[in-house]
């Protein structure tokens, strides 16, 4: 076989997920599954907007646009437009090849289209506030009744047990791991820490390696099954480390910044505005050439053994180390070590990424279009496959765009009908809110 | 759920080994491959200095399930033995540099000819090709090139990283979606595969504020500047402290309502001026409200202002310790902690990460192996006799 023959579809090429998720860590599953070929439909709601998802608001003002940073008041041009949900980049940035079909799922009508859908899927993702569903009627005794070959994956912030009604984003469930305490300035207190969402990541990708575990599972039993991907449990492996640690000395591990044990590290200014590179020395060796590199003459007579086991010593080898990095170029630095045997990396800001030489060589941005936004470059897939590659089938998708798809194509609604749903404002593809 | 599988994991990273340590959780046979000194990893993190625990820590807890194998790929009977485990393998993992997969002949050219059917996942800092190809990482140059350290930390101060291994963690995680996507498609008879996984890409691809920011450069030309305290939304939001500690909390525009329940509606913050068009960026209003935020906040624990926030549907979080972890009732009663048994050792991590309802899912049925703890019993199941073992470990090909 040659290698083009070699090629066969997606790896979930025929499958069909029904995506209820809301902010991040939900659609980032979606996406990933959306990535490896699964048919994903969004079931939204033009009555119900779901904060933080196709933005903060439906029709968010011009002030509150404007005081915001680029990844949620970053319309394009800084223009809402006039269906501002389908520009929002923090939404847009996941939505690639995905469907959305707009359903009134408080209504009976919308309910019974739902569960129709439900018979000719294979599974549904959901990361709602606690008891979303079960308001709804949406159990997975109902969804097994209806197919007993569905997947349910719900990602609740805490799930069954004493927090079971709680509900957090990634921030503050980062700040209940004791992730948020750790990783301040040693020198500062928390209270001034960047906000940041990593048990987002984490549980988007569990929710979707979940839901293909249980798609592997499904091939021998025949049954689907509900899995629970609590967010606060699966982000213990963003902390592990420290936990490990506090179990095994008896005493809570300090907030290290960007130092490591046992090694020399830091992030270093650079020649320019803003510039910066951070080093990592493992080895008294690695430790011998960065010296030689830097031909500091403070730095001669330095042991890795005092540097690493004092860190008062290491404050001073960061000053003479940044006396050096000042005068140089990031990446050029970095490229410099790296041929050294050191690890390097600059710290790329967001329009260094896209002249960036090692992505460019890889291709990983790619263009995207889609109805309100036009075309630009989005960030691509995270893995390559050479037999099944990652492939965009469509842009973001807009509120509402497959619902003539979704419910003339699969659920064969007759046209009369569908006009009178999109007259009685049961679909649409505009918020009725403000 | 993964009980059939075998995966042959010759990776030396805390990515890879996080990536195989969610298949061998969930019922894999991951056979980890180790140099005869031990993959390096077992060196990482901190160490067990000054407790009562002899191995290290980190390494338990991302090599939990698996078995361990000695093999000198050096040696040609090495390799032998590791071709013979690929033959038989279903997903077979490394994470060796361009270079040295190349000396050692390890390339997906010959795994595949070994095996038509196996996923092949090279779990590499940069992939395997680019310019950065033979770059090393860790994770503080993930975090750095990643596109998210840059906005993390205050605009006055040098960027910082997060706490931990939390990119190679992440990387780790996307990787285990790649291989069991690949597997799905394996099983419905479509072959193997090669997965080229650069940790850079994965964290660029990342849902984390990552390529949110990407996008919003594209959009706006703008980039995402490093700013402490929380960035977006409106306020309250932010890390605030209370009488024993801090809470974080989230309660922009669209939560206002409840947060003014939250507080018992407070006269001073029933004025119309608060819910006005764009009122919830005003720095001057922001500043009014933490003066009158923070009378309520002091006056409070972390604990009582989670519980006030919950029952108003409002965004909390409390800023925890690792001991507030240990002893949480949620995560006890969810077997969210496990503590493993080594000899006289008792290591305490984070236990099962999701539960199926119909399956068996997590479970731990072994702690993380010593160096080639298993040879000789994988040996055996690959049908080598005793004097083939023998002569083997003579000639220092297996340990």
């Amino acid at each position: 076989m040659t290698d083009n023959q070699s090629r066969s579809s997606s790896p979930l090429a025929g499958l069909r997920v029904l995506d209820l998720t809301v902010a991040w860590a939900g659609p980032y599953a979606t996406m990933l599954l959306a990535d490896l070929g699964a048919e994903v439909i969004r079931v939204e709601n033009i009555h119900v907007f779901p904060s933080m998802t196709r933005g903060m608001q439906p029709r968010p003002a011009a002030e509150f646009i404007r005081s915001q940073i680029a990844q949620v008041g970053g319309y394009p041009d800084r223009d809402p437009g006039h269906r501002p949900w389908n520009r929002c980049p923090f939404f847009n940035v996941h939505a690639r090849s995905k469907r959305s079909v707009t359903l009134d799922l408080r209504k009976e009508e919308g309910m019974s289209l739902f569960w129709r859908l439900v018979e000719i899927s294979d599974g549904l993702i959901e990361n709602n506030a606690p008891d979303t569903l079960e308001k709804l009627g949406i159990t997975w005794e109902r969804l097994r009744e209806r197919n007993d070959q569905f997947i349910l994956v719900r990602m609740p912030a805490f799930g069954s047990g004493p927090y079971a009604g709680y509900r957090a984003l990634g921030t503050h469930l980062e700040a209940f791991l004791g992730q948020t305490m750790l990783r301040r300035y040693p020198d500062m207190d928390p209270s001034m820490n960047s906000t940041t969402f990593s048990t987002d990541f984490l549980g988007g990708s569990a929710a979707a390696a979940a839901f293909l575990m249980a798609l592997l599972g499904r091939r021998s039993t025949a049954r689907g099954c509900a899995v629970e991907v609590p967010q606060a449990q699966n982000g213990l492996a963003l902390v592990a480390d420290a936990l490990i640690e506090r179990a095994m000395r008896g005493q809570e591990p300090e907030a290290r910044g960007n130092r490591d044990h046992s090694v020399i590290q830091g992030c270093y200014p650079c020649r320019g505005e803003d510039q910066w590179v951070v080093l990592r020395v493992e080895t008294p060796e690695e430790w011998a050439r960065l010296k030689a590199q830097a031909g500091q003459p403070e730095l001669t007579s330095l042991k890795f053994i005092e540097v690493v086991t004092d860190s008062k010593v290491h404050d001073r080898v960061d000053a003479v180390l940044s006396e050096w990095t000042s005068t140089q170029d990031s990446a050029a630095l970095a490229d410099l070590l790296q041929g050294d045997g050191i690890i390097a990396g600059p710290v790329i800001d967001h329009e260094r990424a896209y002249r960036d030489p090692h992505l460019a060589d890889r291709q990983f941005f790619v263009r995207l279009e889609n109805e309100d936004c036009g075309t630009h470059l989005y960030p691509g897939a995270a893995w390559h496959s050479l037999r099944r590659p990652v492939a965009f089938q469509r842009g973001p998708v807009l509120l509402g765009e497959d619902n003539e798809y979704v419910l003339r194509e699969l659920l064969a609604i007759s046209d009369a009908e569908y006009r009178r749903m999109e007259r009685d404002g049961l679909i649409g593809t505009e918020y009725s809110l403000h | 759920m993964l009980e059939n599988f075998r995966v042959v994991d010759l990776s030396e990273s805390i990515s890879a080994a996080f990536a195989t340590k969610q298949l061998a959780d969930f019922g894999a046979d991951v056979v980890k491959v180790e140099r005869p000194g031990g993959d390096p990893v077992r060196q990482a993190g901190a160490k067990a200095a000054g407790s009562t625990w002899s191995r290290n820590p980190l390494f338990q807890y991302l090599n939990t399930n698996k078995r361990s194998i000695g093999l000198d790929l050096e040696h040609p009977g090495g390799r032998e033995v590791l071709e013979r485990l690929i033959r038989g393998a279903h997903v077979f993992v490394d994470s060796l540099p361009h270079d040295q997969a190349t000396a050692l002949g390890i390339t997906w050219e010959r795994v595949t000819a070994w095996n038509p059917d196996v996923i092949h996942a090279a779990i590499t800092p940069f992939g395997r090709s680019g310019a950065y190809r033979d770059w090393r990482a860790s994770e503080i140059v993930l975090y750095a090139m990643g596109g998210e350290m840059y906005s993390t930390g205050l605009a006055e101060r040098e960027p910082i990283k997060l706490a931990g291994h939390v990119s190679e963690i992440e990387v780790g995680s996307v990787a285990a979606v790649a291989i069991l996507g690949a597997l799905v498609a394996q099983q419905a008879g479509q072959g193997g595969d090669y997965l080229d996984i650069s940790g850079f890409e994965v964290q660029m691809a990342g849902i984390d504020r990552r390529s949110s920011s990407l996008l919003g450069y594209q959009y706006t030309g703008e980039i995402t500047p490093r700013r402490g305290g929380w960035s977006a939304g409106g306020f309250p939001a932010g890390i605030y402290p209370c009488s024993d500690g801090y809470f974080e909390i989230s309660a922009g525009p669209a939560y206002w309502t409840r947060m003014v329940a939250m507080l018992g509606h407070p006269p001073a913050l029933l004025d119309p001026k608060w819910t006005a068009p764009g009122a919830n960026g005003s720095p001057s209003l922001r500043e009014e409200f933490d003066s009158l935020f923070l009378e309520w906040t002091m006056q409070r624990t972390r604990t009582e202002i989670w519980e006030a926030a919950q029952a108003a549907h409002v965004f909390v979080g409390p800023l925890n310790s690792m001991q507030d972890l240990l002893v949480d009732p949620h995560l006890a009663q969810t077997g969210a902690l496990v503590t493993v048994s080594v000899g006289k050792d008792q290591y305490t991590m984070p236990g099962a990460p999701l539960r199926f309802n119909r399956a068996q899912g997590w479970r731990l049925s072994r702690a993380a192996p010593d160096v080639g703890q298993d040879t000789e019993d994988i040996l055996t199941e690959l049908g080598m006799q005793a004097p083939q073992v023998h002569r083997l470990r003579t000639e220092g090909a297996i340990a």
